[in-house]
């Protein structure tokens, strides 16, 4: 009977300890995070310059360009998570991969939706099918069927593995969607951030607040990814342990 | 919102801005309270089932 208690309580750790708020690195980031985007709402609202052609509404772009781009590097995180994952068979991988795919999914659906509210007044149409527009809609499925493949397929190293190669195809349409403006010059204005962004495109000021709305969007993204794995890893202890007590012909239901 | 009042523009345009912001605050919001419920009803469920666990051996040791 020992044994079976010692299996059981391997299998869920955390049970014993009750889940109070304590001052952790995870905690000090989600905190940091929270500070760094109230300040990014001071920036844009009260000192970034009112655009002289496009007016109050440009200000959108301080979050619009940080949410798209991050959208982009989060599936290189998916990319990263699962050739690892695909390697060495670890968990911790997958559960990256996966985290950084939701993650990236809220992004991009922002990304297309703050565009479409944006677009109307500056274009004067909701959606044009452009390139990049396209591109970040095909994205948008491809971040679906991946969280599609995770929720459907029944077995648990099998969708992982799944999930995995549609992750490791759908990080190339990211890197066209980054690269379209260039190959397919439209209506869709060049990139303001990145390797191949134009110098000049913004005043100083404008491009300070956009900086350091990127930055502040970049470590709450940290800070979403890591609270979502341990979300999952909680997940996981959950699954062993219904496994284990099946396993020992014992009720897994609460 | 200084820069907002400063200058004269279409109240069309801030109603789109307005609601890029809006979209973006609710949409992080609700993801986090997702993440942080499922957790939650995750450790409830350990809990309880290593709760359970522990009754039943309990009882059978008595036995």
């Amino acid at each position: 009977m020992e044994d079976t208690e010692t299996t059981v309580r391997q299998a869920a750790p955390e049970a014993a300890t009750k889940s109070a708020w304590k001052l952790t690195p995870r905690s000090v980031l989600g905190f940091a995070a929270g500070i760094l985007l109230l300040i990014d709402l001071y920036l844009i609202f009260a000192v970034a310059p009112t655009d002289a052609n496009l007016g109050n509404v440009q200000r959108a772009l301080y979050i619009h360009v940080p949410i798209a781009i991050i959208s982009l590097l989060a599936f290189i995180v998916v990319f990263v998570g699962s050739v690892l994952y695909l390697r060495g068979r670890n968990g911790l991988w997958d559960n990256l991969g996966v985290a950084a795919g939701e993650v990236g999914f809220v992004y991009v659906s922002l990304a297309l939706l703050t565009g479409v509210l944006w677009a109307k007044p500056v274009w004067n149409v909701w959606w044009t099918w452009e390139p990049r527009l396209t591109l970040t809609l095909v994205l948008w499925f491809i971040y679906a069927g991946y969280l599609m493949v995770r929720a459907f397929t029944p077995d648990r190293s099998k969708a992982a593995v799944f999930s995995a190669i549609v992750g490791i195809i759908g990080s190339v349409d990211a890197f066209i969607v980054y690269f379209a403006v260039q190959w397919w010059r439209s209506i869709h204005p060049p990139q303001v951030v990145g390797p191949l962004a134009e110098s000049g495109s913004l005043s100083g000021t404008m491009n300070m607040v956009l900086m350091f709305s990127f930055i502040a969007f970049l470590v709450f993204t940290v800070w979403l990814i890591w609270e979502r794995m341990v979300t999952l890893g909680t997940e996981d202890r959950l699954g062993r342990l219904r496994f284990e007590l099946r396993r020992q012909g014992r009720s897994a239901e609460v | 919102m200084i820069q907002l009042l400063q200058t004269g523009m279409p109240p069309s345009n801030l109603s789109f801005l307005i609601a890029a912001f809006v979209v973006t605050g609710v949409a992080f919001m609700a993801y986090v309270f997702f993440v942080f419920r499922r957790r939650q009803e995750a450790r409830a469920e350990i809990e309880q089932l290593t709760r359970t666990t522990a009754t039943e051996d309990a009882r059978t040791e008595t036995q």
